[in-house]
């Protein structure tokens, strides 16, 4: 067997990638989180032993990374493989611990008819957990939308990741002779609000690819102009990425950008109240200015942002996706305490 | 077979009606309504504000703005002791729901048992998608009735509220209901797939497994900001249809022709037709409707409240001011 080559039994649709938090919540992995944070959503990852076609130059999956894919790391994390059928007969064990499943697709050719299989087994087997897929846009049509949406998925998550159309092409497009096409991204957003409907399709951005505080909280205020919503990462360097050795964005950027996408997000503001200086740099939310610090004080801002369970509290909190386990919590898995506020107000300023 | 002609099947309806419930018609003026003068002493309170993530085609949020906000218990609490001080005679505490149909209820239950100690005024919600322990603790909590509309076809769940599984869900809603003893008032949206006959029928075929005490029929008004707008109400002899055959297939329970619906001459036009086909209770009537109901000897009464409340109770009015409205 070649490094690259994984056997034919363990592709996709029968077997998946499973994120390290999800496999810990089905009793997959032992061990526990900093803090008890417990992730409520299942994520899993389509494997094929060719890996993912694109390249893009922050992620772990990349073509032209070293070693197999299934030896890759993603989001910093090792994505186990694991049968369909496991996944699902340990999530029926433990139904009060699984508020959501999400299945991620990558580039590959069989990855829209696999995508399918899935989310009709997962569906059948799991009628309790609504459904999320984190789509490709680059692969999908959409009739394959429709399709997926009747069986019913109820939400939708488009990776955009880049918050301007020149550093998509330089990290995902043309300049990592990648397939990805910031075009193709923002009509496909088109298509799964026609046919998802308003409030069920969220753009995943990441913070610190080189876009200032204004294009990054702009662009999150027209998604959801539009009806969607945004997801939100702070960037951490993926070792043995091409941007292995990039920073991590200050704090005080994604914190301004945290509290930003809340209030727009929540309809509780709209960027065009808001003031940036010459840098780009968020100084004043103006009229929302109030309803900003009222937010502050709750502590939700600074939670991860992504798909909701039943109730509406959010289930896909990716327990540090965006972190290390310490100090310098990105996206909070859980509620901020006291401490963790006094830390959250001191960075704002900075 | 052809259809039996329109004028035969309400003749049809309203004999039947009058049989069993009396040649008799409350007419209902609810929310906060002012009509004539006189105000609708029940108003609805949106826990959720302006916002709602279902964002159906029809309404995209849009008739939250216009209610009193209580976004949180304790606003709640004093939103509703303020419209009591006021005059209100019971709450209809409604919302926005999340994209999966539910209300935020879980953190107003000690809010609406409050309410109910503090007011014992008649207490309704309208409860969207629940669970059993949700339905049962809106019971303790001392809620009256549940509000809940039906929607009978599968595409207008995907297409209009997109909720694919919404059947799915209604069903699991309708049993939680049933098994808390929670009284539940179907309102039925004549024309909710923009304009079209879809599933209305449908929803009636649902509602047999729990057939109501009240049935309430309202029609699509598409508010001006959502993309419905500007979509025709059903035809009228559509809609006289409806209301005749679900006054034949469930001869116990009462028919109401409810508050949302299109102003203008359709209303006056299709309250007209209510008549004639023997409903029971009517919202936000016209005054013409109310003289046509006296020339054909209908006893008429008034309440200023939502229709769902019985008007076989004493008047909560009168209770509440010691006088006549």
């Amino acid at each position: 067997m070649t490094p690259l080559a994984q056997p034919a039994s363990q592709e996709s649709p029968e077997y998946l990638r499973i994120s390290l938090a999800a496999a810990m919540t089905l009793g997959l992995a032992p061990g526990w989180f900093y803090r008890g944070a417990r992730l409520r959503c299942i994520n899993l990852l389509m494997t094929y032993g060719e890996g993912c076609a694109a390249n893009c130059s922050y992620c772990g999956l990349q073509r032209l990374r070293e070693g197999s894919y299934q030896g890759k790391s993603f989001i910093r994390v090792p994505w186990p493989v694991v049968s369909l059928d496991e996944v699902v007969t340990r999530s029926r064990e433990r139904l009060s611990a699984v508020k959501r499943v999400c299945l991620s697709m990558i580039t590959h050719p069989r990855a829209a008819r696999d995508a399918r299989t899935i989310l009709e087994t997962l569906h059948r087997q799991l009628p309790e957990a609504p459904i999320s897929l984190l789509s490709n846009p680059t692969l999908l049509t959409r009739a394959d939308l429709e399709c997926y949406r009747d069986i019913p998925i109820d939400r939708l998550g488009i990776a955009v990741d880049a918050a301007t159309e020149p550093i998509f092409d330089r990290n995902r497009g043309k300049g990592v002779r990648g397939p990805h096409r910031w075009d193709r991204y923002w009509r496909f957003f088109e298509e799964a609000l026609e046919v998802f409907g308003p409030n069920r399709v969220g753009i995943h951005l990441i913070v610190g690819l080189g876009e200032t505080e204004e294009q990054m909280i702009r662009l999150i205020g027209r998604i959801r102009r539009a009806g969607g919503s945004t997801h939100l990462f702070s960037f951490f360097p993926e070792a043995g990425s091409r941007l292995a050795a990039h920073p991590q964005p200050p704090v005080g950027q994604y914190r301004r950008v945290q509290l930003a996408r809340y209030l727009i997000d929540e309809d509780l503001a709209t960027p065009e109240t808001f003031s940036f200086d010459a840098r780009g740099r968020l100084v004043s939310f103006g009229a929302a200015q109030e309803r900003a610090e009222q937010a502050i004080a709750t502590g939700t801002p600074f939670m991860t942002s992504g798909c909701p369970d039943e109730t509406g509290a959010v289930a896909c909190n990716r327990p540090f996706g965006d972190c290390t386990p310490g100090d310098d919590i990105r996206s909070f898995p859980f509620q901020p305490d006291g401490e963790d506020l006094a830390a959250i107000k001191r960075q704002l300023e900075e | 077979m052809p259809a039996e002609p329109i004028r035969r099947l309400l003749a049809r309806a309203r004999a039947l009606s009058w049989e069993r419930f009396g040649r008799r018609v409350v007419f209902y003026l609810p929310g906060m309504f002012v009509v004539d003068g006189v105000r609708g002493r029940y108003p609805a309170i949106s826990i959720t504000g302006p916002a709602c993530g279902l964002g159906c085609d029809h309404c995209r949020g849009e008739v939250l703005k216009s209610m009193p906000a209580a976004q949180s218990p304790p606003e709640l609490v004093d939103v509703c002791l303020r419209l009591r001080d006021a005059g209100a005679v019971g709450f209809l505490v409604t919302g926005g729901s999340n994209t999966r149909g539910r209300l935020p209820w879980g953190r107003f239950l000690d809010a609406l048992a409050e309410v109910k100690r503090r007011t014992a005024l008649h207490l309704s919600v309208h409860c969207g998608m629940l669970d059993g322990p949700t339905a049962a603790a809106l019971k303790r909590a001392g809620v009256d009735q549940a509000n809940l509309d039906i929607v009978g076809a599968e595409e207008t769940w995907r297409d209009v509220m997109h909720l694919p599984d919404g059947a799915a869900l209604l069903d699991q809603s309708l049993e939680a209901l049933h098994q808390a003893a929670l009284e539940v008032v179907p309102h039925v949206v004549m024309g909710i797939h923009a304009g079209r006959i879809v599933g209305e029928r449908r929803a009636l075929e649902i509602l047999r497994r729990y057939p109501p005490k009240l049935l309430v029929w309202v029609v699509l008004m598409p508010l001006p900001a959502a993309p419905m707008a500007g979509a025709p109400p059903p035809a009228l002899e559509e809609a006289a249809r409806l209301l005749c055959e679900s006054r034949l297939l469930f001869p116990e329970s009462e028919i109401a022709l409810g508050c949302a619906r299109p102003r203008g001459e359709y209303r006056r036009a299709l309250e007209r037709i209510a008549i004639d086909a023997g409903v029971n209770r009517v919202a936000l009537y016209s005054d013409e409707t109310v003289e046509y109901a006296r020339s054909l000897g209908v006893e008429v009464d008034f309440r200023q409240t939502c229709c769902s409340l019985d008007a076989a109770r004493p008047d909560p009015v009168q209770i509440a001011t010691g006088r006549n409205p």
